[in-house]
């Protein structure tokens, strides 16, 4: 299995895409690889390329990919949410597959 | 001990781990009390080049309840910024240090202490300095002139100081981690060797202190400086704990990455009862979790291990210890709920029925002018189990309360074994620790250069 690294996740166009939305859904949270995700978080009208530099490091973490829930920490605050497609993205991008 | 590395996962994190908790009304300032917390345990003076440090990404709290619920009225909260002055040396100092803003002090901490109260939070200081490490008389050359300039003189007469201290506990760690030893009875454990003297198995170690001073009315519930013992709101109960990020992710091409909400790692109110009463499979979750839920732990209390040990190791020794099978009011009351009135005359430290290691302090009872270090037990109410002060005997007095000293405060049917007025480690203070007669209590530390490691 292919190491998948914040930054391998980060430039993932798909899981990228579903990440914008879960970000646009928390304002303030945004990750700090502005760069790579950046042709996606266009596509969001809710994110800026300003607001995605404004904010720190982003976390995402899968405890358990089954029950499709995700936690996503940013400075000291954590938010949880469920997005079963956003997890099969990233478990395919885990596996070393292009997620779809 | 009494908290050293108590529990598996905080062993291998010293920065965060919490090895003693106190607090008291202060001996020279009788309307202030002190609460103090140390951190990285049984630190070699030696201890180089990278000597001992707080942690940047640890937030440690001194928690105070006043309402008796188990969870935290009044947060102290230190954090602390790490510089180096000269990057391009290895140098812990680049020459003598002789002051705590000394360009030779090349790798120093400067923290902030932030209280907290259900109006908000205050910062109490900003920037204030750390001491160096004592290293020696070449590179620390006036260490208590040093320590003397960090502390923080805040408004209202509070004091704040951040750095390290000699250890205040005592114990004889080689011979209690030996299947409960107890060198001067050891004649009559299982196993018998030879009576001898006990050793103190923290003898010149250092600690990393954080220390406060502050007015008595900073910590009651209704920010009164209460004068009746018998007065519920005379009594706060006090408790550290250390908390991390959940989230680190180690970045190989800058730095480290902390993220998401804080996570509490450590936490100390009485001594020895995460070290001597938890179980090692529960040590790691009860450091996690706030006073408020210690219910869950109270069977640990109610039917301690070592109660069962002590009579095992000691065969004929704790007979009526022995055959005691009734639940551990006495330690259920002294640990978890503070002692109630009409047990002690002229004494009460009860918080309520909400069952939480707390260490609770009765801010109306006056210091001792003469303080006995085996506090209530050795008929002096100003020390433990009435909050704790640097010097009290902790170890022997929750030793014989283990072995059934404090049993007929609550079940007057109970007779103690002969040996339990005497049991003892037999390591006592000053012999073997000294401490400062005003704030911050704690002695000076331990220089690398002047402490021999034990042979």
């Amino acid at each position: 299995m292919p190491e998948l690294s914040r930054r391998v996740f980060l430039s993932s166009g798909a899981g990228v895409a579903a990440a914008g939305v879960a970000v646009a859904a928390m304002p303030g949270l945004a990750s700090a690889s502005a760069a790579a995700i950046a042709p996606d978080a266009k596509a969001d009208p809710a994110m800026t390329i300003e607001e995605l530099n404004a904010a720190g490091p982003l976390v995402v973490h899968v405890r358990d990919a089954a029950a499709g829930v995700v936690s996503v920490m940013s400075g000291e605050h954590e938010v949880v949410f469920t997005d079963p497609q956003f997890i099969a993205r990233i478990v395919a991008a885990a596996n070393g597959r292009t997620p779809s | 001990m009494s908290s050293h590395r108590e529990a598996p996962e905080i062993s291998k994190d010293p920065v965060a781990d919490s090895t003693d908790t106190y607090a008291f009304v202060s001996p020279d300032r009788p309307g202030f009390v002190t609460l103090i917390t140390n951190y990285i345990p049984l630190q070699n003076p030696a201890g180089g080049p990278n000597f001992f440090e707080f942690g940047d990404d640890v937030s440690y709290k001194i928690n105070v309840d006043n309402n008796g619920d188990g969870l935290a009225d009044v947060v102290y909260e230190f954090r602390f910024d790490t510089t180096v002055v000269n990057p391009d040396t290895f140098l812990y100092n680049t020459g003598p240090i002789t002051s705590i803003n000394d360009a030779t002090f090349n790798r120093r901490q400067r923290y902030r202490v932030t209280r907290t109260d259900s109006h908000g939070t205050t910062t109490l200081t900003r920037g204030a300095s750390c001491p160096p490490c004592n290293i020696g008389p070449r590179s620390t050359p006036n260490y208590s002139k040093l320590a003397k300039a960090a502390v923080v003189q805040a408004r209202g007469g509070r004091k704040i100081f951040a750095g390290q201290r000699l250890d205040g506990f005592y114990v004889d760690l080689g011979s209690v981690f030996d299947l409960l030893d107890l060198r001067p009875f050891q004649n009559l454990h299982v196993i018998p060797t030879p009576a001898s003297d006990g050793v103190d198995g923290l003898r010149s170690y250092n600690v990393h202190t954080l220390a406060l001073q502050v007015p008595i009315s900073d910590l009651t519930v209704d920010g009164s400086t209460p004068s009746d013992p018998m007065s519920a709101t005379s009594v706060i109960g006090v408790w550290a704990s250390a908390s991390r990020q959940k989230a680190l992710v180690r970045n190989a091409d800058g730095p480290d990455t902390s993220s998401g909400p804080w996570i509490q790692v450590s936490r100390l109110g009485n001594p020895l009862v995460n070290e001597a009463l938890i179980p090692m499979t529960k040590k790691d979750y009860w450091n996690s979790v706030d006073p408020a839920t210690d219910d869950q732990f109270s069977s640990y209390v109610d039917h301690p291990e070592l109660a069962g040990l002590i009579p095992a190791l000691y065969p004929g020794v704790f007979p009526n210890l022995a055959a005691y099978t009734k639940p551990r009011a006495d330690l259920d009351a002294i640990l978890l709920t503070g002692i109630p009135a009409g047990i002690i005359p002229g004494f009460q430290n009860y918080t309520g029925p909400t069952k939480a290691d707390e260490l609770r302090l009765n801010v109306a009872i006056p210091p001792a002018s003469s303080p006995n270090n085996l506090g209530i037990l050795g008929g002096d109410l100003a020390g433990y189990p009435n909050g704790r002060r640097v010097a009290d005997d902790v170890f022997t007095i929750e030793l014989r309360a283990i072995a059934g000293a404090t049993i007929p405060l609550v079940d007057p049917t109970f007779t103690p074994d002969g040996a339990v007025g005497v049991v003892t480690d037999g390591v006592t203070a000053p012999s073997n620790v000294s401490y400062l007669k005003s704030f911050p209590y704690l002695d000076h530390p331990k220089g690398g250069f002047e402490v021999v490691p034990p042979s």
